[in-house]
């Protein structure tokens, strides 16, 4: 039996090794909290409208970093949050429902044509020219609302449009299309006759089965882009699914997503243009106004009778 | 060597510390539903159980047996167990923040995962020597990360099968893992 002075040492001795371990691994791997930041930021908008209540969106990401709500983002909607949720493994949450979307829309008969909303929009969806009447594009208004206050007139409100269920503004209208039988649906029998009459010699029953949990990504990859909504694999079905439906709701989630991207880099490269257009503009009368000022100092300095 | 390959084996599959022994159950279900995370965790585990097993080796032989200090073993293998977790939490959260994010709670957890302490406990039990402890661990650590991927693959494939309402979600994740390890149970066929 060893005494209690032994077993003190070998207790106090381990602990203090074992803190000194991870004091200098605390201090050899510091957390790099830019990569994490560059990740939140490619799925915010882009649209730098401060609506989060930060300066623009890499500031809101690099908060979101440091534990700031993902919901904040009202150009993104509840897809951004849904995607940041994904991303950080948070809860989802959406955003209050005076968070989401309106749209700006100009009152084009009180509009004097002053241009001075259209410089003050991040993602240039005013069109416009001095002395004529501006009008905003719809499909590009992310209803920050940084253009109302600018208007002389007062003619531009944020108008809340009809959403779909999603909280975004209703775009595509829904067409007629084949019916779906009357006979009941019964479970895929993967009898393999849908495939078989797939002209673009996809895998319908592979298809149906992502596109009905959900997995748009897999569903891709297996084609469902390339489907072209002809409805012959509802005609051969023998047991009457609807795979047609399935698939325009697929496809219209994959475009959707695409799109959402492609508006995204989209804005942010147009933001970045007007930037690097409004800074240059500034620096180029910055530096005219000193050039006066100079040869008027010049001036002076010739003529000192003059004064 | 051949005794070397037996142990590896033994730890890795016929006495495969989830499926066999039961142990490290809470990660098993709970980091499971991906495969992504779930590889993550079960490297991330591996690496602790191998790393802690061989340290509460060396602390053992080189301290506490000539001390006659073995009654502390628990105290001081869990004492080493949390200081390994910390350093791979904090190795991790500077190598791979999102990876850091995603394990959320069940890095810290690793510390109370008992098949780890299980490891270091048994490899002691059976006085291993230290080459032998190592590749004990190891096959557990590779048994464990073994699992964990099998395990979320399957239940990847279940959240597209047509399940009964009553049984989606944990239910059939329960009865699946049952099968599994049914399926683990020939291995003890091979009486290593």
């Amino acid at each position: 039996m060893a005494d209690p002075l032994t077993l003190l040492a070998v207790l106090g001795g381990l602990g203090a090794a074992a803190g000194l371990a991870l004091s200098w691994a605390d201090r050899r791997f510091k957390p790099d909290p830019d990569t994490l930041i560059d990740a939140i930021d490619t799925l915010l908008p882009q649209t730098q409208c401060a609506q989060c209540g930060y300066p623009g969106c890499r500031p809101y990401a690099a908060a979101i970093a440091q534990g700031e709500a993902i919901d904040l983002c009202p150009p993104g909607g509840p897809e951004t949050a849904q995607a940041l949720a994904r991303l950080l493994g948070r809860a989802v949450t959406t955003p209050p429902p005076s968070l989401q979307a309106p749209v700006a829309v100009i009152d084009e008969a009180r509009c004097i044509g002053c241009y001075l909303c259209i410089p003050a929009c991040p993602v240039d969806a005013i069109i416009g020219a001095p002395q004529f009447m501006h009008t905003v594009i719809r499909d590009r208004c992310t209803g920050c609302g940084l253009c109302v206050a600018p208007c002389p007139v007062d003619c531009i409100d944020l108008v809340d449009l009809p959403m779909t269920e999603d909280a975004r503004p209703i775009r595509i209208m829904a067409r007629p299309r084949n019916r779906a039988p009357a006979e009941p649906e019964l479970p895929c029998i993967r009898c393999g006759l849908c495939e078989a009459s797939c002209p673009e010699l996809l895998q319908p029953q592979e298809l149906l089965w992502y596109t009905r949990t959900g997995a748009w990504d897999e569903a891709a990859d297996r084609g469902l882009d390339r489907c072209i909504e002809c409805g012959l694999c509802n005609q051969v079905c023998p047991s009457n699914i609807d795979l047609l439906v399935q698939f325009t709701r697929g496809r219209q989630a994959l475009a959707g997503a695409a799109e959402q991207a492609r508006q995204a880099l989209e804005a942010r490269a147009r933001f970045e243009r007007h930037e690097a257009r409004t800074t240059a503009g500034d620096a180029a009368r910055e530096a005219r106004r000193r050039e006066r000022l100079q040869r008027a100092k010049d001036r002076a300095a010739e003529r000192p009778w003059q004064r | 060597m051949d005794e070397l390959g037996l142990i590896l084996i033994g730890a890795l599959l016929v006495n495969n510390f989830v499926l066999a022994q039961f142990l490290g159950l809470c990660p098993f279900m709970g980091v499971s539903r991906q495969y992504p995370p779930a590889l993550a965790m079960g490297l991330a585990t591996a690496f602790v159980l191998t790393l802690s097993a061989a340290l509460s080796h060396l602390i053992y032989h080189g301290l506490l047996m000539p001390l006659e200090l073995e009654f502390l073993r628990i105290l001081i293998f869990i004492t080493v167990i949390a200081s390994v977790v910390q350093l791979t939490e904090r190795i991790l959260r500077s190598t791979s923040p999102l990876l850091y994010e995603v394990l959320g709670i069940y890095l810290p957890l690793i510390t109370s995962n008992c098949a780890v302490l299980a490891v270091a406990l048994l490899a002691v039990g059976q006085s291993l020597t230290f080459m032998q402890t190592l590749v004990y661990s190891l096959g557990a650590a590779l048994g464990f990360a073994l699992v964990m991927v099998l395990f979320a693959a399957l239940r990847e494939r279940l959240d597209h099968a047509s399940i009964p309402v009553a049984f989606r979600g944990a239910p059939v994740a329960l009865v699946t893992a049952g099968i599994l390890s049914l399926g683990f149970m020939g291995f003890a066929g091979m009486n290593a």
